[in-house]
């Protein structure tokens, strides 16, 4: 009798072994999503339930997933490409909306989805959504860089580019960047009428290098033939408070 | 009152003596150096992931604590009276509630305190090895975040006791503490979200009232926000951590005393 129990254990481990084999996770072909998977308001409310008491595992989890479906849809083109990428932003979504401040999801956020055909309006918004949250300006002003250069939307990058100057670490980069998006489209004036109004912002400890590219505007040619454009300078929404003095920036 | 320190110490030495709970203090050690794994697969925020990781470790060992030792420990007490022996003493039923809550609850601490050295270990070498990546300002901010989590667990265990007079047996004690676990962990988020003004506003008034209402009396044992907080090294301010420390210690003394009503009055023959 214990032959018989050997010899069926003997068959059955085989048997196990190639049907596990076959499995989609482990023969590395996972499936592709059946349909596609659109964020909203109740995709935000399952997430939070499910998450329960640990939202930042279950967005470290998002990521890890990401990078999986990421590693599929970098290979895949046509319909298959934008389902794959459509769950993609999904998970974007579940990570960022579940912890805003994860700068790992923003950096994903920046690096993939914005620079992929038909979901950089998405991951500027996401952007947008979650870059006032971290302490480094850069997703802002990366948001703001991809609203002008991939959606010509250059009243919103001035926006972003304006909330980007508010953070120490990118304040001057942000700064020049806004006054030549300034330049590029209202002229010279209102270029520096946006530096002056930055430096205005910043103790004066911190203002050199700003006042060196004002006055490097000043003397430009161009800058001096530039009249004052008919109609006045865009109205910016700039914030009203200074993160200087508020004690954010110290 | 030397019969109740008996009955705690006797509790702590019961659990103690369990090999699952010794397995446990292994765990306490091992986990926070296993999430070295996982935290490596990310690209930034390292320290952050790596407090996730533990939270989340914590989370399971302490709730594997109150389902898998303490529940059935309280349980077969009353299922195969064995809290006869121990009331023969004697002892006043309050207090034999009361001491098994507390030497349970010092049960907790040895794991705890594993927890909060390897934990803070290993936030230290994080620091070292990857600076750019995390800050060493962690290795105290989580083992502190690890004590606060702590706190929903000791209320839990107080809902364990009020379940567990009022249940008829180990597998009734277990679905109903079950359900109250995962509604106190499904229930907050739903109700936050109803709360926000573009979903209030869209709601009956009455609605909105009772939903407030649900919101203001239901117990809120997820922390999830502290947690959050606390893997980005940022502290909620002094008064929102007191009112924190005070409504577990409240729910946990409510549980106790409602458990302590209902067990004076039980009929254990």
């Amino acid at each position: 009798m214990a032959w018989h129990r050997l010899g069926l254990l003997l068959l059955l481990i085989p048997l196990f072994v190639w049907s596990h084999a076959r499995l989609p996770h482990i023969a590395g072909q996972p499936p592709a999503p059946e349909m596609t998977r659109d964020w909203d308001q109740r995709s935000e409310l399952l997430q939070g339930v499910l998450a329960g008491p640990i939202p930042g595992f279950w967005a470290d989890a998002a990521v890890l997933n990401l990078f999986n479906v990421f590693d599929v849809a970098r290979h895949t083109t046509g319909e298959l490409r934008h389902r794959w990428w459509r769950e993609l932003a999904y998970l974007l979504h579940e990570a960022l909306s579940l912890d805003p401040r994860f700068r790992d999801g923003l950096r994903l956020t920046e690096g993939l989805l914005g620079y992929e055909p038909g979901f950089t309006a998405e991951a500027v918004d996401l952007l947008e959504q979650c870059g006032p949250n971290v302490s480094s300006g850069e997703y802002l002003l990366v948001a703001s860089f991809l609203a002008h250069v991939e959606l010509n939307q250059t009243e919103r990058a001035l926006r972003l580019a304006d909330m980007a100057a508010d953070k120490p670490d990118v304040g001057s980069l942000a700064q020049g960047f806004a006054a030549k998006l300034l330049l590029e489209q209202h002229g010279c004036q209102a270029a520096l009428a946006f530096l002056e109004y930055r430096k205005s912002k910043l103790p004066l400890v911190y203002a050199d290098q700003l006042q060196a590219r004002i006055e490097r505007m000043r003397k430009d040619p161009e800058c001096r033939q530039d009249v004052p454009p008919a109609n006045a300078p865009p109205e910016i929404d700039l914030p009203k408070t200074n993160a200087w003095e508020t004690g954010k920036a110290s | 009152m030397n019969a109740a320190m008996a009955l705690i110490r006797f509790t702590f030495a019961e659990v103690f003596h369990h090999r699952a709970y010794q397995l446990m203090m292994l765990a306490c050690l091992l986990l926070p150096w296993l999430m070295l794994v996982p935290m490596s697969l990310f690209l930034l925020d390292l320290g952050k992931v790596l407090a996730d990781l533990l939270f989340t470790v914590e989370h399971m060992l302490m709730a594997g604590f109150v389902f898998f030792m303490a529940l059935p420990l309280m349980a077969r007490d009353i299922e195969q009276k064995i809290c006869h022996l121990l009331l023969s003493v004697p002892l006043k039923r309050s207090t034999y509630l009361l001491s098994r809550y507390f030497g349970m609850s010092a049960a907790m601490l040895p794991l705890m305190g594993l927890l909060l050295l390897s934990s803070a270990a290993v936030f230290v070498f994080v620091a070292y090895q990857w600076p750019d990546y995390t800050t060493m300002d962690l290795a105290w901010h989580v083992p502190l975040g690890e004590m606060l989590l702590l706190l929903p667990y000791l209320a839990l265990l107080g809902v364990l006791f009020l379940i567990v007079v009022f249940a008829s047996g180990s597998s009734e004690s277990m679905v109903f503490l079950f359900s109250v676990w995962l509604l106190s962990w499904a229930v907050p988020p739903v109700l936050e979200a109803l709360m926000r003004p573009e979903v209030a506003t869209k709601m009956p008034h009455g609605l909105f009232v009772l939903v407030q209402g649900l919101e203001y009396i239901l117990p809120d044992l997820t922390s999830a926000k502290l947690s959050l907080d606390i893997a980005h090294a940022q502290w909620p301010p002094p008064d929102m951590l007191w009112a924190y420390v005070c409504e577990h210690f409240s729910y946990a003394a409510i549980a106790l005393i409602v458990a302590m009503l209902r067990f004076e009055r039980k009929d254990l023959a």
